[in-house]
């Protein structure tokens, strides 16, 4: 079959194109097209939506606002409250017993909560976690046993070990989310990790990979979570530049933008800005068990050699104060008068010679590629490199642009929990263990005895949102919530945010 | 002269085959270059050490590279390209939904050079050095010289901001809202090839118009339009065609940076991301599948050449009859 097109015919047809295009006729709809609706942008697609096997801040997000667990954390704090669990209690310290909420359903037709008691399943402590291995809070968390049901909506967890962390870093996050059994059994560790099935406020109605998900309110949701959108968009955009020119070109409604485009889009018509404090940790991450950093003098002579002050200034344009802490201000545990190491060349030499490197030593830095940290590397080894060529040897350090595992710079929260996760380790592994603790997570201070950080900077997060609502649009729909993730915090839905 | 063809076909295929298999032979053995870091995904390598045995068992990671080779050639060969290690899902499907908005882009931008380099280069030869061919020329080399996700920042700052014309994200649904998403990026992706096509036509049209049956043309009084258009601009277009085969090659696995820009779910940005997750089995399938249309897209450009041009196939026809 052939198309016969004379030139006339393509000269019209292209046209009648340009004539769509600058009428609006073939405009995509734009993200702000209704009230109840919000389009989101996230750095990173959807991956694995098991609770046992999820990703990352982007899946657990998902996950929390289709799934319940028993507790949930109130929106913008890090206190929890009751959400599937109408009665929770810690019978001992290794005996927490819960009984559910009256008339919660699961999506999808697999079931009432409450008349499929027994198929209750909470995931991560019932089932084996990731590829078949131990689930991990059963390892970490000083062993959580199984979940008993002993009633139709009465159940109890039973753990080998107090694990006074389960509270805030299991029960309310997204380890702790109940899926349907008879979900888990129909679609196997493999369907539920792209199928979502839960009782919670919003239904992932649609997962277009890499392109797109939409969540809308679940009609059936019975807990006391508002949802303040009818329809959650999430468009996965990695590149930043672009995000910012989806925000400007009304195809997205809210996310995080460049630091330095804050002036723009507070100039913006119907923009907020919203300005997050926050702690971007950048850390040397070098094995202390091999020489020469398994020498603690090493690791001080780095520390003291370093100038972190011209690392702000060169690789941040200065814009970030410096922390001198792991937590944030505003986290219980901030370390208000942390000591403030300056760059003494003199004192990092004393040190050096002490530890029985004064000639010095050949090390490498390996990074992730990216310009701030090109930068970083670029900054780093030079004072130290210039310092050894008064030295007897050389002592070089060679930025390597490759993998990520010495370098990353996680969201203060990552570094909560992950400093909560180690002081929790510590306390439940006493004989005596303290039962229960509602305290917020980072409360302890492995983070720091623990941590070889050089340095940080005290980097606030910029979020922007389109005020195209009406009280749709409170800034309390919008929480951030700052979750583990390789660089930057993600926003937690709005199912999250409660207004009360 | 079919059998000379026929052998001659064989010959190719079987060195496209080749460079399949030596495609795929240096990707798994760039693999194992890793060994020193973490192979599973970094959060959870970084947690649990376990994990990252069991990950390297899931990705074929933990037997030696002969073993790699003909586990994935055997899997190949049963339409496995192995599991995507963060969603659980088959490789395959991931490529075959990407494929398809990376193939339109690819398409898209040689379609827009060739529309706009083609008569740009023939208009610069028509009048060669004068005024118009020396605008075209300060272009087309303005055009080679930016990088295309410049280009792309420009683009959607203008058309998409600040005109509010066309979308800035992904692919859109529906035939005409698919087009219209492919503008920007394919005009993007397409501006390097506009300046090389036009530099290229140019001097080659310059070429044949020097030639004695073009002098004779002239000469017997055929008019200059006629002589450009009908006789000179096809044997000119030859090695042009040569060119836009390896183009299509590169823009199957160059377009990254447009895609990511763009935020288009194309193969480009999922081998990105792969990499930057670590997620090898979806980098070793998705390079394999820019290898194989690479291979397969010049496969069919030199064919293609030996039929257009009679000389080839005359050369063709004796290389294959030559005595051995």
């Amino acid at each position: 079959m052939t198309l016969p097109i004379n030139r006339r015919q393509a000269l019209v047809g292209g046209s009648a194109l340009l004539a769509a295009a600058t009428t609006g006729l073939l405009k995509p709809r734009f993200a702000h097209a209704a009230d109840d609706t919000i389009t989101i942008r996230t750095e990173e697609d959807l991956s694995n939506l098991d609770p046992a096997n999820r990703t990352g801040p982007i899946d657990v997000n998902v996950i929390n606002a289709v799934q319940q667990g028993l507790i949930a954390f109130k929106p913008g704090s890090t206190e929890w409250e009751l959400d599937a669990a109408e009665d929770l209690k810690q019978v001992s310290d290794t005996e927490i017993s819960f009984k559910l909420r009256p008339g919660l359903k699961f999506t999808d037709g697999y079931g009432d909560v409450d008349r499929r008691g027994r198929e209750v399943l909470l995931r991560t402590f019932h089932q084996a976690g990731f590829r078949g291995q131990e689930g991990h809070l059963c390892r970490r968390l000083a062993g959580a046993g199984p979940c008993r049901v002993t009633g139709p909506l009465t159940g109890k967890l039973v753990l080998k070990n107090a694990a006074p962390a389960l509270w805030v870093i299991a029960l309310a996050d997204g380890s702790g989310r109940i899926i349907s059994k008879k979900a888990f059994e129909k679609l196997g560790e493999k369907g539920i990790a792209t199928t979502l099935i839960g009782s919670g406020p919003y239904v992932l109605k649609e997962w277009k990979q890499r392109d797109h998900y939409t969540l809308v309110a679940n009609p059936d949701y019975k807990g006391p979570i508002k949802s303040h959108f009818k329809t959650i968009i999430g468009k996965p955009i990695a590149e930043q530049k672009t995000a910012d020119l989806a925000f400007q070109a009304g195809e997205i409604d809210f996310t995080q933008i460049s630091p330095t485009n804050v002036k723009t889009f507070k100039a913006l018509p119907k923009t907020t800005v919203t300005e997050v404090p926050a702690i971007d940790y950048i850390w040397f991450g070098p094995n202390i068990e091999a020489k020469p950093f398994d020498n603690v003098k090493v690791r001080q002579a780095l520390r003291l050699a370093v100038d972190i002050d011209a690392v702000l200034t060169g690789a941040y344009g200065g814009l970030y104060p410096r922390a001198n802490a792991l937590l944030a201000p505003g986290l219980i545990g901030y370390w208000k008068d942390a000591p403030v190491y300056k760059r003494d060349v003199e004192a990092a030499k004393k040190l050096l010679e002490e530890a029985g490197q004064g000639g010095g030593f050949k090390t490498r830095l390996t990074i992730l590629s990216n310009a701030e940290n090109q930068a970083v590397a670029a900054i780093v080894p030079g004072p130290i490199s210039r310092k050894s060529e008064s030295s007897s040897r050389s002592r070089r350090w060679k930025p390597r642009p490759i993998g990520p595992w010495a370098r990353t710079t996680p969201a203060p929260s990552w570094n909560s929990r992950w400093s909560s996760i180690a002081a929790s380790s510590t306390r439940a592994s006493r004989p005596n263990g303290s039962p229960r603790t509602r305290s917020a997570p980072g409360t302890g201070s492995a983070g720091r005895t623990r941590s070889s950080t050089i340095f940080m900077s005290g980097a606030p997060r910029r979020w922007t949102r389109r005020n195209a609502r009406r009280s749709t649009s409170r800034p309390s729909s919008f929480r951030t919530s700052l979750r583990p993730s390789s660089g930057s915090p993600t926003i937690s839905t709005p199912s999250r945010a409660r207004t009360g | 002269m079919q059998t000379s063809f026929l052998k001659y076909l064989a010959l190719r295929l079987a060195t496209a085959a080749l460079a399949v298999v030596g495609g795929v032979v240096l990707l798994l053995s760039l693999t194992p270059a890793h060994s020193r870091e973490p192979r599973g995904h970094p959060a959870r390598a970084a947690r649990h050490p376990e994990l990252i045995a069991a990950l390297n068992v899931q990705m074929g990671l933990d037997l030696p590279l002969p073993q790699r080779l003909l586990k994935f050639f055997v899997d190949l060969a049963q339409g496995d390209l192995g599991t995507d290690i963060l969603t659980n899902r088959p490789v395959l499907d991931a490529i075959l939904e990407a494929l398809p908005n990376t193939l339109a882009l690819a398409v898209a931008s040689m379609v827009l050079a060739i529309a706009i380099g083609i008569p740009l280069g023939a208009i610069g030869a028509f009048r060669p050095n004068g005024k118009i061919d020396q605008l075209i020329a300060f272009f087309s080399i303005g055009f080679i010289s930016a990088p295309s996700f410049v280009v792309s920042i420009f683009v959607l700052l203008l058309f998409a901001v600040r005109l509010d014309w066309f979308p800035v994200l992904g692919v859109g649904t529906g035939f005409l809202d698919q087009l219209w998403h492919l503008v920007l990026p394919a005009f993007s992706l397409a501006i390097l090839w506009i300046g090389y096509i036009a530099r290229l036509l140019r001097s080659s049209l310059l070429e044949v118009l020097g030639e004695p049956y073009i002098r004779t043309m002239r000469a017997y009084g055929v008019p200059e339009r006629v002589v450009l258009l009908k006789y000179a601009l096809k044997p000119a277009c030859i090695p042009t065609l040569a060119v836009l085969g390896m183009g299509v090659g590169e823009l199957l696995g160059g377009a990254v940076f447009t895609e990511v820009i763009f935020n288009r779910p194309g193969l480009g940005s999922l081998v990105y991301q792969s990499i930057s997750t670590r997620n090898y089995p979806v980098v070793q399938g998705g390079i394999f599948v820019i290898v194989l249309v690479f291979v397969v897209t010049n496969l069919l450009v030199d064919l293609s050449y030996a039929w257009i041009d009679p000389r080839g196939r005359e050369r063709t026809h004796l290389e294959g009859e030559r005595p051995a």
